[in-house]
């Protein structure tokens, strides 16, 4: 794990060449998915041609262009800019910030936010607000218990009396999840 | 002349009712807020209040998204000349000659020359939206496919040349959001495109969420980066007015700064933070004495400051007149016109006057707005500025969640504010700008959809961008733009600015 961690560290100072792997990782990504299985092992085994053939989103021709045209040739370009990015970055030297990965930010906050879609429609507003701000509040190291419980209060009475009584948003207080406390209504 | 008059009484009319002054005022009283406190920029802001203006009327909510926009940016120059720390990219350069202003005590003078600047500039820039909107949107409606498809390839390229750092990543960035803007239904065949399945995708990604991750989310994670202390606050400002010889300085740095930034703002990709370097430049070159700048020149915070609010204001003309934002902020405005069924671009302004001319003049009383709300109340904005960030981001948090979520009530929306927040953050640190990545994602479809049209009428030829005059003539534009960034003596000197931003 922390081997994990040291190599992340390490990479995130090579930016091109970070960069360059992520926008390869991306153009393949959108070309396996217009191409589909069949047609993304096709382009390896019988070439381009006849992969187009084959593509799930159907490229067509200039004239009358399929779904798959546009995003095929952005795709061309978005590969060829990762090539040259990777090609600058392995040969430049390690550059940037050493500034740390904000590890916890990462996990409390995007946490939160997950924690909020996954729960607002079972469990309802108020308690997927409250839990949800003592999360993201757990992000900054200076946060204390007492301080976000108190934000964690005052934001969910700010979010029931704006979104819910101000501006009357179809959002139920209490979900279906909590029926059995509060009984179904 | 008289058109001019009927139209602006038209637009007067609009938002003198009293529903949208409230609305502009709760609108740039909103944007100082978050133009004061840093870490909240506002296009997450804008991007996090579109549920909530769906239930207004069109012109309501843009008046409210605008009075957003340019109050952010004078409350950006507030923290900048106080706290040395633009709220702002923009107000950046306001930092340099306003922090040391307001060091040798003449943070009053520097306060209320930023604002007589922004004030003026947006007057005029309110009556340049006027006069060259309406012939430019008439022009615009004889736009073909072709013409449109080249005119959106220009505004990318520009996009990219104006981003910082690497064009090459800048270039990736703009792809990247395209594809993204591609996800959902294709338009032509109906076929679901890059969705994995998933049902609820096939309305493409929600705008408001893709933002927020983006410029939101991504911001929280770098301000957690490293959780230090504030710079000295000058917490007391006394003396508000400029002297006399203060008044003389900054008449023509204020002239000068309007004209550049009324001009600049127009072009796509930089508005009102070019703007506001090149008027910088500008007053330090022709200044009689330059060595005061940087030391506390109040012609550096006078040219910059009504600079970039023209720039600022004259950015809606592409969006309101072509349909092509140009910038982020324009990009989410574009968001919202696009959720309240309105398409940006030519005919807006014969289909929806009320909106177009209700909007401009709510900017001039807005800006009224602004001038009163800052002066006399900066002592309550700078006591903002004590509120620590680790009080404030639980609430962007929160707000933005429920924003997101409440557009459409699909919990997919929240794990795609968290994916691009996570995105954003790790592209971001790598040296890449998240603006190109935006005006790509609510380009896409629309990009798409008049290249095919554009090949359909000329039965797949693709030289029909190159034979009609005008998508030529925009085309050779985007390749010069494209070509002039690679020249490597710009590319030195293209570096040197961006250095000196950071």
């Amino acid at each position: 794990m922390r081997d994990l961690r040291g190599l992340l560290q390490t990479s995130l100072h090579r930016h091109d060449l970070m960069v360059g792997l992520i926008f390869i990782a991306f153009a393949l990504y959108f070309v396996a998915q217009t191409f589909g299985v069949v047609g993304f092992a096709a382009l390896f085994t019988e070439g381009f041609e006849a992969a187009l053939l084959d593509a799930d989103l159907p490229v067509g021709t200039a004239r009358r262009m399929g779904p798959g045209f546009f995003p095929l040739l952005l795709t061309g370009l978005l590969f060829g800019l990762g090539v040259i990015l990777v090609a600058r970055g392995v040969r430049a030297t390690p550059d940037g910030n050493i500034q740390p990965m904000p590890w916890r930010g990462m996990l409390f906050i995007l946490g939160a936010t997950i924690f909020f879609g996954a729960t607002v429609r079972g469990l309802g507003l108020v308690p997927t607000t409250a839990i949800a701000v003592l999360l993201a509040s757990y992000a900054s190291q200076r946060m204390t218990l007492r301080l976000a419980a108190i934000l964690s209060v005052v934001l969910t009475i700010f979010v029931l009396a704006v979104f819910h009584y101000g501006l009357g948003l179809p959002l139920r207080v209490y979900g279906p999840w909590l029926d059995f406390l509060f009984g179904a209504g | 002349m008289e058109d001019l008059l009927g139209n602006l009484g038209l637009g007067m009319s609009v938002a003198l009712t009293g529903y949208n002054i409230l609305f502009c005022f709760l609108g740039v009283l909103l944007g100082t807020l978050i133009g004061v406190l840093p870490g909240v920029g506002p296009v997450a802001t804008i991007a996090m209040l579109l549920p909530i203006t769906v239930e207004f009327s069109p012109a309501t909510a843009m008046i409210m998204l605008a009075g957003i926009y340019y109050g952010a940016q004078y409350g950006g120059s507030t923290t900048a000349i106080l706290m040395n720390m633009p709220g702002e990219p923009s107000s950046s350069v306001t930092a340099i000659d306003g922090y040391k202003m307001a060091r040798k005590g003449r943070a009053g003078p520097a306060l209320a020359t930023a604002a007589l600047g922004s004030f003026f500039a947006g007057t005029v820039a309110t009556f340049v939206i006027a006069v060259f909107a309406p012939p430019l949107a008439r022009y615009a409606l004889k736009f073909g496919p072709p013409e449109y498809f080249s005119l959106m390839l220009l505004g990318l390229i520009c996009a990219v040349a104006l981003a910082h750092g690497s064009v090459i990543k800048a270039l990736g960035m703009v792809i990247l959001g395209l594809l993204f803007g591609l996800i959902g239904a294709d338009l032509f065949s109906g076929m679901n495109r890059f969705t994995f399945g998933i049902r609820e995708l096939s309305d493409g990604l929600n705008f408001a969420a893709v933002a927020v991750g983006i410029f939101g989310i991504a911001e929280i994670l770098r301000n957690l980066e490293n959780e230090r202390e504030r710079d000295a606050v000058i917490t007391k400002v006394t003396g508000l007015m400029p002297t006399k010889d203060d008044l003389k300085r900054i008449v023509w740095p204020i002239l000068r700064g309007t004209g550049l930034g009324s001009l600049l703002g127009v072009l796509p990709g930089g508005g009102s933070i070019l703007a506001a370097f090149a008027a910088y430049t500008v007053e330090k070159r022709i200044s009689k004495t330059p060595e005061e700048f940087g030391q506390g020149a109040i012609e550096g915070v006078a040219g910059p400051e009504s600079a970039n609010n023209a720039g600022a204001q004259t950015s809606f003309i592409p969006l309101l007149t072509l349909g092509v934002p140009a910038n982020p902020v324009m990009a989410v405005m574009m968001g919202a016109m696009i959720l309240q069924g309105i398409i940006p671009g030519p005919a807006v302004i014969t289909r929806n006057p009320d909106l177009f001319w209700g909007v401009i003049a709510s900017m001039w009383i807005g800006n009224a707005m602004l001038v009163i709300l800052n002066l006399p109340l900066i002592g309550l904005w700078v006591r903002l500025l004590t509120i620590p960030y680790y009080v404030l981001f639980p609430a962007i948090i929160a707000f933005a969640a429920i924003g997101s979520y409440s557009i459409a009530s699909n919990e997919y929306d929240l794990y795609a504010l968290a994916l691009f927040g996570a995105l954003g953050y790790v592209l971001v640190r790598l040296g890449c700008e998240p603006a190109p990545f935006l005006l790509g994602f609510v380009l896409g479809p629309q990009m798409e959809e008049h290249l095919r049209r554009a090949l359909i009428i000329s039965r797949g030829d693709w030289s029909v961008f190159m034979t009609r005059p005008l998508s030529a003539t925009l085309v050779a534009a985007a390749a010069v733009v494209l070509l002039i960034v690679f020249v490597p003596q710009v590319a030195k000197k293209r570096r040197a600015v961006f250095q000196e931003e950071t």
